[in-house]
C-alpha cells in the first residue's frame, strides 16, 4: 500500500479506490460491484487510509457493495514478514480462526469486530512471551467499514 | 473519600465476592456443555459489570492455563457482548462490547482520557482485580479510531517485580464517544522459573550486536523479563508452548542505515537466556512499538503514549533471595479464604 492510501498493489497492475477525476484510465475499485462480497479483509498497511486523490480502498469497497471490509490506518501486518513465526502470520491465524470456530476455537464464530480483537490479544500475548518486545500496535490500526457485527460462519 | 464513594466501594465488592462465591460454589462448569447460560452465572456477571444483559450463550474454553467460561448475548441497546469468566476464582478476565453508534459520533469523541482512565479504573474496582498488589503498573494510554467500529481510549497495564517484566498484561479500553468499557482483557501468570542472572545486560547487548551484522548498532532499550523458551505452537491458541525463562531483551537500530522519510528506522531485537547467556532469538523489526502508538496518539492527541520497557536498575542479590508476587487469581483466592 502506498503510505497516503488509496492503492493496492496486486501481482501484476495497481489498483485504486477510485478515478481521481472522471475519464481517468487506470484500474479502480469504483465502478465494480462486490455486492456478492461478504467480508473483505486488506492484511496491508494504509488500506484504510484515505488519499484525497484516489480515495480509500476499505472504504471504497463497501461503496462498491460488500457488507464489510476492514483495512488499516497506518502500518498494518505486513506479509514481507512472512516467516513461518512472524506475528503477521499469527495476526491472520488468529483473525480466521475466530471468524471460523470462535476464539479460543470454542465452536462460536465471532464477529468481524471480535474477531479482530482476539487477534489483537493473540499477537501481544505471543510478543510479550516469547520477549519479543516489538508490541505490535499495528494489529489495533485497523478500521472496519460496513457492517461490524457480520460474521463469515454459518456460510451462505 | 466521601460517604457515598465509600458506599460504593463496598457494593462493588459485594457484588465480587457474590460472583466468586458463585463460581466455587458449583461443580466446575468447564465439565459442562456448551448451550443456554447457567442462570446464577449469568447473573452474577451482569451484577459485576453493574448492566443488564440478556446472556443467551455459554461455552467452555480456556485461557492460558485455565479454564474458563464464556459467555455471548447483548447489552441493553442490543449490542453484542461477551464475557470471559475464570472458573476457578469466578473473576472476569475478558469483556468485548461491541458499538453501534458509529456512523452517528461527533467530530471529537465525548469524554476525555482523564474521564475514560476514571471508567477504567472503577470497571478494575466492579470486577475486583487487585490492581494495587502485586506489582501492576499503568503503562501506557493511547487512542485508537476504528472508524465506524468505534473509537477508543486504551490502558494498558503491565506487572513489573525489582524491574522485571513479568508474564502479565491487562488492558481495558472505553469507547470515546459512548463512555462504555468496550474491551478488557487480564492474563497474569505465576513465575515458575529462578529469577537467577548469571548473564549481565551488557554480556548480552555484545551478544546481539555481534549476531547483528550491523556497522553502527545503537542500542536502543534493553528489558529483563520472564518468557518462555519455544517449543512449539498451541495452533489453536497461537499460545508459545515451553518452559518459563529469564531473558534479556536487547533492541537495537543501525544509525549507519538512513531513516526512510515516511517511515521509522528499522531494527532488530535479540532474546539471551540471562542464566545461560544463550543468544535464543534474533529477529529483525517492522516498525518500533512507538511508531503507531505515536500515530494512534496524533490522530487523538488526548492521550499520551508511555515509553513502554523502561530500563530498570536491578538489584541482583536481592532478587536472588525474593519471592515473585501472587498472580491476581492466587490473590482472589486469599482473600477468599480469609472470609
Amino acid at each position: 500500500m502506498a503510505p497516503s492510501g488509496g492503492a493496492i498493489v496486486s501481482a501484476t497492475r495497481l489498483i485504486h479506490a477510485r478515478r481521481p477525476q472522471p475519464g481517468a484510465t487506470g484500474n479502480f475499485l469504483e465502478g465494480l460491484n462486490l455486492r456478492n462480497l461478504l467480508l473483505a479483509v486488506y492484511g496491508a498497511c494504509y488500506s484504510a487510509t484515505t488519499d484525497p486523490m484516489y480515495g480509500n480502498i476499505a472504504q471504497q469497497t463497501v461503496i462498491q457493495g460488500a457488507r464489510t471490509a476492514v483495512g488499516f490506518d497506518g502500518y498494518g501486518p505486513g506479509f514481507d514478514q512472512n516467516d513461518p513465526g512472524s506475528l503477521h502470520r499469527w495476526w491472520s491465524n488468529a483473525l480466521w480462526q475466530a471468524l471460523a470456530v470462535g476464539p479460543d476455537g470454542n465452536g462460536s464464530p465471532a464477529t468481524i469486530q471480535d474477531a479482530l480483537e482476539h487477534a489483537v490479544r493473540v499477537v501481544r500475548e505471543r510478543s510479550q512471551t516469547l520477549l519479543m518486545q516489538d508490541n505490535p500496535w499495528w494489529s489495533e490500526n485497523y478500521q472496519i467499514f460496513g457492517d461490524k457485527t457480520v460474521r463469515i460462519v454459518p456460510a451462505r | 473519600m466521601n460517604r457515598r464513594q465509600v458506599l460504593t466501594l463496598a457494593w462493588h465488592g459485594a457484588i465480587a465476592a457474590l460472583l466468586l462465591s458463585l463460581a466455587g460454589a458449583r461443580p466446575p462448569l468447564a465439565a459442562q456443555q456448551a448451550g443456554a447460560p447457567q442462570a446464577s452465572l449469568a447473573a452474577a456477571v451482569s451484577e459485576v459489570l453493574g448492566e443488564e444483559f440478556h446472556w443467551t450463550e455459554q461455552r467452555p474454553g480456556r485461557r492460558h492455563d485455565r479454564a474458563v467460561v464464556w459467555l455471548y448475548g447483548e447489552d441493553a441497546e442490543g449490542t453484542d457482548v461477551s464475557a470471559v469468566v475464570d472458573l476457578q476464582t469466578g473473576l472476569l478476565v475478558g469483556f468485548s462490547r461491541g458499538w453501534m453508534g458509529g456512523l452517528m459520533r461527533g467530530k471529537e469523541p465525548a469524554i476525555t482520557a482523564e474521564e475514560a482512565l476514571k471508567r477504567a479504573d472503577g470497571f478494575l474496582a466492579r470486577v475486583g482485580v487487585p490492581i494495587r498488589e502485586g506489582g501492576w503498573r499503568l503503562e501506557s494510554s493511547r487512542f485508537f479510531d476504528h472508524g465506524t467500529a468505534g473509537r477508543d481510549y486504551e490502558f494498558d497495564w503491565s506487572k513489573y517485580f525489582h524491574g522485571i517484566l513479568l508474564l502479565a498484561d491487562m488492558w481495558v479500553r472505553v469507547n470515546g464517544d459512548s463512555g462504555l468499557v468496550s474491551y478488557y482483557h487480564l492474563w497474569d501468570e505465576p513465575v515458575v522459573v529462578p529469577l537467577v542472572v548469571r548473564v549481565p545486560a551488557t554480556e548480552a547487548v555484545r551478544l546481539v550486536v555481534r549476531r547483528s551484522g550491523m556497522t553502527a548498532p545503537v542500542v536502543e532499550r534493553v528489558v529483563l523479563g520472564v518468557g518462555r523458551r519455544y517449543v512449539a505452537d498451541d495452533p489453536l491458541t497461537g499460545r508459545v508452548v515451553g518452559p518459563q525463562m529469564l531473558g534479556w531483551s536487547v533492541w537495537l537500530r543501525d544509525a549507519a542505515v538512513p531513516v526512510p522519510r515516511d517511515r521509522p528506522p528499522l531494527g532488530l531485537i535479540g532474546v539471551v537466556d540471562a542464566r545461560t547467556g544463550e543468544l535464543v532469538r534474533i529477529r529483525s523489526l517492522p516498525q518500533p512499538p512507538s511508531a503507531a502508538g505515536e500515530r494512534a496518539g496524533s490522530r487523538g492527541a488526548r492521550a499520551k503514549t508511555a515509553k513502554r520497557l523502561v530500563p530498570a536498575k536491578f538489584n541482583l542479590a536481592r532478587l536472588r533471595n525474593a519471592k515473585p508476587p501472587p498472580t491476581v487469581f492466587q490473590l482472589v483466592q486469599q482473600r477468599r479464604s480469609r472470609r
